[in-house]
């Protein structure tokens, strides 16, 4: 970070997200110059342009298999001698519809976005408590507060790392590190795509501006995008789980 | 001894833990030699931004104190950590001044090399790093050298911010005095093109020149200072000095930003107006003159939690129109400051990367938290310096890109080849390196690979 609070070195985990990547255009609007890309299939060239003063660079990253992990997050701080923001991006949507066997789509998002999230964000944070700075951003979902029949699996599995980084914040503001946990509602993507579009939905965009705003003020909370989602998630808690049965269904 | 430590600069923004250790000149070399991790030195801490903190890596602060003046030849030999301060308390006695003090005098020796400082007699006897006979200089692989004016080493070192290895010993020379005081004449200016050819015509005449300048005022008074100009006094008389006490007044301070347009736009005003229009020949004190915010201890914790930015800039001679300019941006910006210094240039030494260029430097402090208004503000007069040739001091910066230091300083590639030369490892390091692509690309934290 400098002294503006503006991050020059932001990681991307998952880096193919299109909510990630729209949050890094965001970054370098305001002075970010080096993008590493987690991605599986990595590229010594990135085929990605965030503009003409920014270099880009893709480091091999597989969410589904936690033991590589941690040299893929290594590599990611050794590629430009450090992260100031790094964007827990990777994802998968799960099973659609209320199907209860452990099908491949299942598995594959426990996998994701619940072990290989949760290992990347221990590796990440144990890396910038070293150096005491930086900004850990997670996207996390309005499924992980209060899990819905149509897709329990997502929220579940979403709900682990959210939980986690919200453990992490008192662990890491001593250090100097803040944790922004992003839980957007609909976001209109390739990947939500299947999902039939529900209220309050957004576009990347709308994400990438409130993570935007969050990162040049740091320090360590949750956002709703959009910021009417606070209201309806804490509904959402209150209500009995009939109801959202029946709401889902609706 | 090794601690951890959470470490700024003096701006108080961006701050990063490191490993700080202590030691002297006779134990920290077998140190470096015998590690492979990442190392800078930290003298007094008055960088503003992260030219003296390296996260996650060993920050090495000596502690040797040796300061000897040979009055004989007129020059002072100490080691690194030696504050200004304590040569100036050691050489006016002797009948000596240091060459160059900047605007405080609690910098190290050391960080006065580093940086290559100037002060308000840069148009007559230029920086620091003019007056130094040699430098011993702890390399990359823990062998220490002596270097001499006009080898590439020492020219990079000069300026060189730290990263060409550890300044262990330095050896400069110190100009006469007769007398402890200052003689100074001070003109209250109400307009910027008075101010700027009111210090034109005075550099010729005084070896110390200097204008705080008003950046928020508007209009007619837009660019108004008050100036002020002087000289050691000729006049014999007993060379008495004691460096004055400093007030602990930053530690009183609330931890909330006490700059505001408010409070800086009635600063402004009250300072303005309480300096004569013209006063001719006033005795001044050493301090008084050249460090009057040295008396007010801390008073970076102004500022808040955010800190601040000090921004330094110098535009080459010719440019007048791009200082107008600037100066005219910070005053429709919203943005509160004070603090403020305009000054001429003499003549650059060609040192790869010391600041000063002939024409002129400004100086303005703002607080860091100024969000998007501060951003915009600071981008459009950085592309109106770089455009006209300008350029940033290093020693003050904590936010550039390495663009604009690739366009300021013509001679970074050729500095980076001896650097590497003389740190082929890379372990001499620094945020500020790792920001400006001053160093090579270094793992995050050495050690965790």
């Amino acid at each position: 970070m400098d002294a503006l609070g503006s991050p020059r070195r932001v990681a991307v985990f998952g880096g193919r997200s299109e909510i990630g990547q729209a949050i890094v255009h965001r970054l370098v609007e305001d002075g970010t110059v080096e993008v590493v890309l987690a991605v599986r299939g990595a590229q010594s060239e990135s085929g990605h342009d965030f503009g003409v003063s920014v270099t880009v660079s893709e480091v091999e990253y597989h969410a589904d298999d936690p033991a590589s992990i941690p040299n893929s997050v290594r590599e990611c701080f050794n590629r430009f001698g450090g992260v100031d923001v790094a964007i827990l991006a990777a994802g998968a949507l799960g099973p659609v519809g209320d199907q209860l066997d452990a099908s491949l789509p299942a598995i594959e998002a426990l996998s994701v976005n619940s072990t290989g999230a949760s290992v990347t964000l221990l590796e990440i944070a144990a890396r910038m408590r070293e150096v005491g700075f930086g900004t850990i951003v997670v996207l996390s979902s309005i499924a992980a507060e209060r899990l819905r029949p149509s897709n329990f699996v997502y929220g579940a599995s979403k709900s682990t790392a959210d939980r986690l980084a919200l453990a992490l914040r008192s662990e890491l503001a001593p250090a100097g590190v803040s944790v922004v946990v992003v839980r957007p509602g609909y976001v209109r993507t390739s990947l939500s795509r299947e999902v039939a579009e529900a209220p309050f939905s957004v576009d990347a965009d709308a994400v990438a501006q409130s993570v935007q705003k969050a990162i040049r003020n740091p320090r360590s909370r949750v956002i709703w995008v959009p910021s009417v989602l606070r209201v309806v998630g804490a509904l959402l808690r209150l209500l009995p789980a009939a109801v959202i049965k029946r709401l889902d269904r609706s | 001894m090794i601690q951890s430590e959470r470490l700024a600069g003096w701006g108080r923004t961006a701050p990063v833990t490191v490993h700080r250790r202590y030691g002297t000149t006779d134990s920290v070399p077998k140190v470096i030699g015998a590690s492979d991790e990442m190392w800078l030195a930290r003298g007094m801490g008055r960088a503003y931004g992260d030219a003296a903190v390296l996260a996650g890596g060993n920050v090495v602060s000596l502690s040797d104190d040796r300061l000897i003046i040979d009055e004989d030849s007129g020059c002072a030999v100490c080691s690194a950590d030696v504050t200004i301060d304590r040569v100036i308390a050691a050489a006016v006695p002797r009948g000596y001044f240091v060459p160059v003090t900047p605007g405080t005098r609690l910098v190290s020796v050391g960080g006065a090399v580093a940086a290559d400082i100037h002060g308000k007699n840069h148009h007559h006897d230029g920086t620091f790093g003019d007056h130094v006979r040699w430098i011993r200089l702890v390399d990359g692989s823990g062998v220490e050298h002596q270097l001499l004016p006009g080898s590439k080493e020492f020219e990079a070192t000069v300026g060189g911010m730290g990263l060409t290895g550890l300044i262990t010993e330095v050896c400069f020379s110190l100009i006469p005095i007769v007398s402890p005081r200052m003689i100074v004449d001070t003109y209250r200016v109400s307009g910027l093109v008075d101010l700027m050819s009111t210090m034109k015509e005075l550099d010729a005449q005084h070896r110390y020149a200097v204008a705080w300048i008003d950046v928020m005022s508007a209009g007619a008074g837009l660019g108004r200072g008050v100036l002020t100009a002087g000289d050691h006094s000729s006049e014999s008389e007993p060379l008495d000095y004691r460096s004055p006490r400093i007030l602990p007044v930053g530690r009183l301070l609330p931890p909330v930003n006490l700059v505001n347009r408010a409070s800086t736009s009635a600063f402004n005003e009250m300072w303005w107006r309480k300096a004569p229009r013209r006063r001719i020949g006033e005795a001044q004190s050493i301090p008084a003159f050249f460090h009057p915010l040295d008396g007010v201890g801390g008073w970076n914790r102004l500022y808040g939690r955010h800190g601040f930015v000090q921004h330094q800039i110098c535009v080459p001679d010719g440019a007048d129109e791009v200082l107008h300019e600037v100066v005219s941006t910070w005053s429709c910006s919203s943005i509160p400051s004070s603090l403020n210094v305009l000054k001429r240039f003499g003549p650059g030494n060609g040192r790869p990367l010391s600041f000063p260029l002939s024409g002129w430097t400004l100086t303005v402090d703002v607080p860091a938290n100024g969000g998007s208004a501060l951003r915009s503000t600071l981008r459009f007069i950085d592309d109106l310096v770089l455009d006209a040739g300008g350029r940033h001091y290093l020693a003050k910066d904590s936010y550039l890109r390495p663009a604009a230091v690739e366009r300021g300083y013509p001679e970074l590639g050729a500095w980076r080849e001896v650097r590497n030369e003389m740190d082929p490892h890379g372990r001499w390091c620094s945020e500020l390196g790792k920001r400006l692509g001053l160093v090579p690309r270094q793992p995050a934290v050495a050690g965790f690979a």
